[in-house]
Order: structure tokens, then sequence, then C-alpha cells
């Protein structure tokens, strides 16, 4: 199929599988997935002036099926999600800027990647560290012979930012958190900056924030974070559009995909507990990680260029394969279960 | 709060490399303008080349209308084929309703 912006030829049922994957992963852990679709639609042959415009296009179609299934389990904190716009829309413009001063200065991409890579390595290393904790603390209420639940155990750094005291204070209701205003709008522009620097989407970033330090649960975390990736994923589209770098039928096409797989990812997450979604998101930042220092050492060692680039590709193709896979089980496993149930529940109903 | 510690430490040095690290680098780039060609195309695929070429404002807006109303259709069409497997779309209970 010829697209008829950038006039290539494309394998278009490519597109459709990329954005059932995107849609399934995205709507699971609650981010956008620019850094699984890039590298997709690299493969299938988009040049890159296309791929980031595209991949932000259909992001924006794709989260806003995934908020509206989120909303409707009561996994979307609106107040939350729109104090924290303003702080991502203000610390990414002053990241956006500050990148562009930067660039006028010099070269970028490696110290963006760099510092790409320390960040991914952080958020990590918290997530693992935060399940090993979990993990000692359950074994310890089973020893005393009492149960644990819920997202209560691992690292606690929210309840220390919960004691500043800076009015205005405010409950948010969904999330069950009670904060100084301060608090979000200060996280969220923290990780705008960020993702302005690194010129991501922010979702790898900011779903981890709002957990660990905002304290939200990681149910409402994904619905709240995709929310604002709506917003943010709108805005982009606009203005990547506006400078003629999206191929709207692509992104048209990855949307079919990315439709069917938004629900599975959304509705996946009714069967997995909190720190399971957790952990495979620690997974998926270890992917991503390790893509990225693989196109460091492309950079930095051309004459292996050949095999650095490749394997990237594959190896974040594979974690989507690997993770959607999981997901997609998760899913078929959890709705059998809650239709037995039903209908076992519907016999007793009847047999009364 | 060790862990927190190390974070925080973490985060510092990190916020401290970057800026350094991007002053030591040189060079710019220049903004590219990308034009569809519109000449191999008949119907719709005209329509929409052309619209490119002319008026990135008009197409910039086409953009935004479909996408989010695309997305609610299909959004629909597969909360309706969804809903048919008896799976609950309301609520986060994977118990039964009664």
């Amino acid at each position: 199929m010829t697209m008829p912006i950038a006039g290539i030829e494309v394998f278009w049922p490519g597109l459709v599988i990329l954005g059932l994957g995107v849609g399934i992963i995205g709507s699971f852990f609650g981010m956008g997935g620019g850094w699984m679709v890039t590298p997709g639609l690299n493969i299938l042959g988009f040049p890159m002036a296309f791929a980031i415009g595209t991949d932000i296009t259909s992001m924006a179609g794709n989260s806003l099926i995934s908020t509206m299934r989120h909303a409707r389990f009561g996994n979307v904190d609106y107040r939350l999600g729109t104090i924290m716009v303003i702080g991502t829309v203000t610390g990414f413009e002053v990241g956006a800027q500050m990148i562009m001063w930067l660039e006028s200065l010099g070269h970028v991409d490696l110290f963006v990647r760099v510092g790409y890579l320390v960040l991914l390595a952080l958020i990590a290393w918290v997530i693992f560290t935060d399940v090993q904790a979990k993990r000692r603390r359950d074994a310890e209420l089973r020893a005393a012979g009492r149960v644990a639940s819920g997202d209560e155990g691992g690292i606690q750094w929210h309840k220390t930012f919960h004691r500043l005291r800076i009015p205005p204070m405010i409950h948010f209701k969904t999330s069950g958190i009670y904060c100084s205003a301060w608090l979000p709008i200060g996280v969220s522009f923290l990780t705008g900056w960020l993702a302005g620097i690194l010129g991501i989407g922010g979702g790898l970033i900011r779903m981890p924030a709002l957990i660990y330090l905002i304290g939200v649960p990681t149910h409402v975390a994904v619905g709240t974070d995709l929310f604002e990736v709506v917003i943010s994923a709108l805005y982009g589209c606009g203005s990547y559009t506006y400078k003629g770098r999206t191929e709207l039928v692509a992104a048209v096409i990855m949307l079919t995909g990315a439709a069917i797989g938004a629900q599975i990812g959304s509705v996946a997450t009714k069967y997995v507990k909190g720190y399971g979604i957790r952990l495979f998101f620690g997974v998926a930042v270890v992917g991503c990680a390790v893509s990225i220092a693989f196109k460091l050492a492309a950079s930095a060692l051309p004459q292996w260029r050949w095999i650095f680039d490749p394997a990237a590709a594959v190896l974040i193709l594979g974690l989507v394969v690997a993770l959607a896979g999981f997901i997609v089980l998760q899913f078929i496993r959890g709705a059998r279960e809650e239709i037995a149930m039903k209908r076992a529940q519907q016999k007793t109903y009847v047999g009364r | 709060m060790s862990g927190f510690r190390v974070f925080l430490r973490r985060a510092a040095g990190l916020l401290l490399f970057l800026p350094a690290g991007l002053r030591a680098a040189g060079g710019g780039g220049e903004t590219l303008v990308f034009v569809a060609d519109s000449r191999r195309y008949t119907g719709w695929q005209a329509w929409f080349t052309n619209l490119y070429n002319e008026s990135l404002a008009q197409f910039t807006l086409l953009t935004i209308v479909v996408v989010p109303l695309l997305a609610l259709t299909l959004s629909g069409l597969m909360g309706f084929f969804l809903s048919r497997t008896g799976i609950d779309l309301k609520s986060r209970s994977t118990g039964g309703g009664h």
C-alpha cells in the first residue's frame, strides 16, 4: 500500500499488528508507547522524518480509547490529571526550549540518549527494589499469620512527601490521597521537563512518578497517566502535523489495530494485581534501556552498526511480542474465570 | 530511607550531568520542508495530498478531528463486541453482579 504523503510502499498489515501490540501494552501500563512504535515504523520502511509524527498521531487515538475504558473502571483521577497537565505542559515547554538552546550550541543526541539511559536504569532500580521489598514484607506478614494485600508494602516515599503541608491541600478522591497541590504540580513539572529534554511522551517516567512520589494506586496511576497522554499526544499530533511530519493514512491504519489492543490491555488490568503490573512495567523499562544502550554502542562503534541497530530493533519488537502475549494470556484467563463465575452465580440464583 | 537518599543522589547526578555534557558538543541543523507528489494520485488521494501541500493548517485540522472521531467510533464498536462476551466492562470487580 502506498502512503500518499511520504510516497513509500508499506506492508499495511504490519501497521495493524504494530498498532495492536502498542494498544495492548500502552493501555495495560498507562503509556503512549513511542519507544515501541518508532523502531517498528522504521522496520516497516518509514522515513524517520514521518515516524514520530505518525506515532504520536496514532498514540492520541489509542490513548483516548484506553482512557475511556479505564474511566469506566474508575481508574482515572480527573482532578489529579488536570492539575498535573499544568505542570506537565509547563515543564515540557521549559525542557523543549532548553534543549533547543542547547542544540544551538552543538549536537545533543548522544547526551540525551545517555541521560535517558541513566533515567531508565534509575526507574528500573526503583521498581525492582520496590517489588523485592514488597515480597519481603509479604513473607514476614505470612510468617506472622497475617495476610498482606493491595499496593501496601514496598517503597513508601510518597508518605514523606505527604507530610509537606503547603496550602492548598487537596483530597484526590479517586486516588484516595490527601496532599499539597504543589506535590502533583512539582512532580508533573519535573517529569514534563525530563520528557521535554529527552523528546519523549513521558508516560514511562510519569507512571512510576505517580506511584512512588505521589502515592497513587497502580491501577489509578495507569488510567490517570493515560488521561495525560491523551492531552499531550493531541497537542503533539497538532504540532507535528502542522510541521508536515504526519502520515495520517498510516496512523489511521494503526488505530484500527490499536482499538482492539487498547480494549484488551485495559480490561486485562482487572485481572492483574497492582504489583504484577509494576513488575512487568520494570521489564519493559529494562528492555527499552537495553535497546538505547545498543543505539549508543552503534554510535560509539560505527563499524558494528550493522549488528547493533538490528539488535535494538529485534529486542524492542521481541519485547513487544512477549509483553503483549503475556497480557493477552492474562486477559483470556481472567475473562474465562469471570464468565464462569457469573454463570455459576446465575445457576445458583435460578436454582433458588 | 537510605534507598530514598540513594535515589535523590542519583537523580541529582543526572541533572548535573546533562547540561554540562550538552554544552561540550558542537554544530546545528536546518528545518526540512516536505512536499507530497500529488501527480501520482487520483480521487481522494489527490485531494488529500493537495490539501497537505496547499494548507498544513487545514490538514492539521482534519487530522485532529479525524483521529479522535475514529477512536471514539472504534472504541464504541469494540466495546459492543466485547460486552457480548459477558465480561463486565463497567466495574473492576471480577465477581458476579448479584
